[in-house]
Parts: structure tokens; sequence; C-alpha cells
């Protein structure tokens, strides 16, 4: 039974990778890669500086737009929520406050921790000193993974990928982030492993402190690390 | 030397190192996301590496880009997610999820998650033991016997649907 699963496994690996397209050129530094939906072949590569097609040199990308339309958003809410101060404050606003040039509060220059998980989201603190897996991890004594350094997380929230809750956080480092693979956040998860369910349990508790808990893990009950569930680090 | 021709030599070097895995990081690629977005993950996946200020102390480049690449795969479902989502609003054809195959193959790939589907490439295709896939991916060889068996346990039913 098992090696027929595996010869037809086999085949299905074939059917998907068959034909597979041939490498695209070497990126260059400097560039950036923006989708290719046209069917008719766009060149991949633009140009960050001039922001055009390489190849038309028409138009801006999608991307360009959509940074111009949040920044246009951006200031136009600040503009309102400027007037809708002096609206309400009228006679009694004090003269403006000089520029200043000091640079933005990071957790390490006594910025206070956000409360709560919900106020870890969109968060923009500058990491520093950020270690790998070890040092961002402590096992914890009742199971699971205990993650530290909230400080510094950045985002997090789930996302559905064919059906399946994966929770990603990500900290100030650029393109860091981590998964968690079936996983449902802040609620009781489940999964299920070769007929077993698993479930688990993620705990934001604090700004600093968070528990991934594994009630039960489908898996790895059958495995030495019976209580632990694997927290899986993408890099870059 | 100067700072230009530094540059010169990493990028000649970053280029050597692209033509030696860019093959294989297509295939996984598209293994991950499809033909039609194989290549924009990979080029993507490349020049966030190469970027990317730690690149030039990676040891293992070929597990670094390979995690790259899923990293990417997963950024790119997300953005099509929304990507979709906006365009059903818009009204405009619906371009399906790798609709260049049969389907019952793509129904097979919808039911893994996108680890599933690395490790199956890798194990299936590469031909790659439990410890050299988890390296590649930078995952423990327990969780690449975890997503194996999930990945397994699923195709098990799709394919004999």
């Amino acid at each position: 039974m098992s090696d027929l699963l595996d010869r037809r496994i086999r085949l299905f690996v074939e059917e998907l990778l068959e034909d597979a397209p041939p490498a695209p050129p070497f990126p260059q530094p400097g560039m950036v890669v923006v989708r290719s939906d046209d069917p008719t072949g766009r060149e991949h590569m633009l140009d960050t500086k001039r922001n055009k097609d390489s190849m038309s040199g028409e138009g801006r990308s999608r991307r360009g737009r959509t940074v111009g339309a949040l920044a246009f958003a951006a200031v136009l809410a600040i503009a309102l929520l400027i007037g809708a101060v002096l609206f309400v404050a009228g006679d009694d606003v004090p003269p403006a406050a000089p520029p200043t040039t000091a640079a933005p509060a990071t957790p390490d220059e006594g910025a206070p921790p956000p409360e709560g998980a919900a106020a870890l989201v969109g968060q923009t603190a500058r990491a520093s000193g950020l270690g790998t897996r070890p040092d961002r991890i402590e096992f914890g004594t009742e199971g699971g993974y205990v993650v530290t350094d909230l400080n510094r997380i950045v985002d997090t929230g789930t996302y559905t990928i064919d059906g399946d809750e994966i929770v990603f956080v990500s900290d100030a480092t650029e393109g860091v982030r981590w998964f968690v693979d079936d996983l449902n956040p802040f609620t009781a998860g489940q999964n299920t492993c070769d007929g077993v369910e698993g479930r688990y349990v993620v705990e934001f508790d604090s700004a600093t402190h968070a528990t991934l808990r594994v009630i039960s893990d489908a898996c790895l009950t059958r495995n030495a690390a019976a209580n632990r569930l694997e927290l899986d680090l993408i890099e870059p | 030397m100067g700072v230009g021709a530094t540059n010169q030599r990493e990028l000649s070097s970053d280029a050597e190192i692209y033509a030696t895995y860019a093959d294989d990081l297509v295939r996984f690629a598209t293994g991950l996301v499809g033909r039609s977005d194989a290549q924009d993950v990979v080029s993507a996946a490349v020049l966030r590496s190469i970027s990317s200020k730690r690149w030039s102390t990676v040891e293992n480049a070929r597990a670094y880009l390979y995690q790259a690449v899923v990293n990417q795969a997963r950024n790119e479902f997300r953005d099509r997610q929304r990507r979709w989502a906006k365009e059903l609003r818009a009204a405009v054809d619906d371009r399906s999820h790798m609709s260049e195959y049969r389907p019952d193959v793509l129904e097979a790939v919808k039911a893994l998650s996108l680890r599933q589907r690395a490790v199956v490439v890798l194990s299936y295709w590469e031909g790659l033991p439990v410890s050299e896939i988890g390296e590649r991916l930078g995952i423990s060889e327990g969780a690449v016997r975890r997503h194996l068996a999930r990945a397994r346990s699923r195709l098990r039913v799709m394919l004999d649907e």
C-alpha cells in the first residue's frame, strides 16, 4: 500500500514539475521584480530609480501606484486630523513647536512597550542585536515554546493558505518572519495528522511574553518532543 | 582595489552561484506555486537574498536560496489573495492559480500547505533524505517528517478520489 502510494505521489510530482519554465536571467541588484501577469510576456525587471518599465518605459508599477496612493492617503489623514484638532481646540491651540530632528523612538531608547498583542500590530520599532532561534525562544515548562522579545515584534496575525491558518510573527529585521504552521492564534486550533487530531492554543498575554502552547499535537505526540510544537524560522 | 571593483567581483560571484542553482530553484518553485509564477518567485527571492546584509556571511548559499524561495512563495500567496480579492471586485477575468494543470493534480496540490509541497518535491523529485531536506529548508528532521506525514496523508485521500 505504501509503495503504491509512493509511486502515485511520484507520478503526481512528475506531472507537477514537468515542463518547468527555464530560469530567468540573473536579477541585478538595484532592480526589483514585478509581476508578469501579462501573458504576452512583459519584462520582469523594473528600474527602481526611474520607476518605469524598463522595456516599454511607460507607466508606473502597481507597487508604485500603491505606495503613491498610500502616501496620499496618509497625508490626507494627517491633514484631516490636524484640522479636526484645530477645530475642536479653537483659540486654545498653543503655537506649534519647532521641528526637531530627533530620531524615532525605539524600544531601546525608552519608548514604553505596547500593551497587548493588538498593540503590537503595526508597530515600527527598530530592532538591534536580534539573535537566532535559540536566543528568541525558550522551552516552556508547560509545553510549547515561549517567544521572548516581543518588544521587537512589529506585526502579528494570520492568513489562510489552502484552508490552513498560518500564524506569522514578523520582527523589525527586514524579511525575517516566524511562521507557525497549523496554529490558530488567540483561540484553540487543531490539526490532523494521519487521522489523529491535535489542538493548540496561542496566547499573547503581554507585550513581552507569548506562549505557543501545545495541548496535544497530532504527529509530535508520537515523537520524543511530545508536548512541543515546531516553530519554524524562515529566512531571509 | 576600488569599491566598484569589489562590487563587480561580488556580483560576478553571485551570478555564478545563481547560474549553478537557478534551474533547480525554478523547478522547486514550480512545485510550490505553479509554472506561471515560478520565475517571478525565484527572481524576487534571489534578489532579496543577494541584497541582504547577511548574504556575504552565508555559508550554505543553496540552503539559503531554497529557504528564500519558500519565503517568497509564501509572500506570493498572501499577495495573490489580496490581488484576487481586488480583481474579483473589479470583475475582471479570473486567472485561476495553477490553471495550467489538470484538475485532479490541481486539487491535490491545493490540499497541501506550502511547506508540505516543499518537502514532497525535495523528497520525491530530488530524492533527498530527511536530514538533507531539513538542512535545505532550515527546519528540523522532526519537522520534515511531520510535514511529509501530513502531505502523504492528504495526498492519499486526494489521489484515491
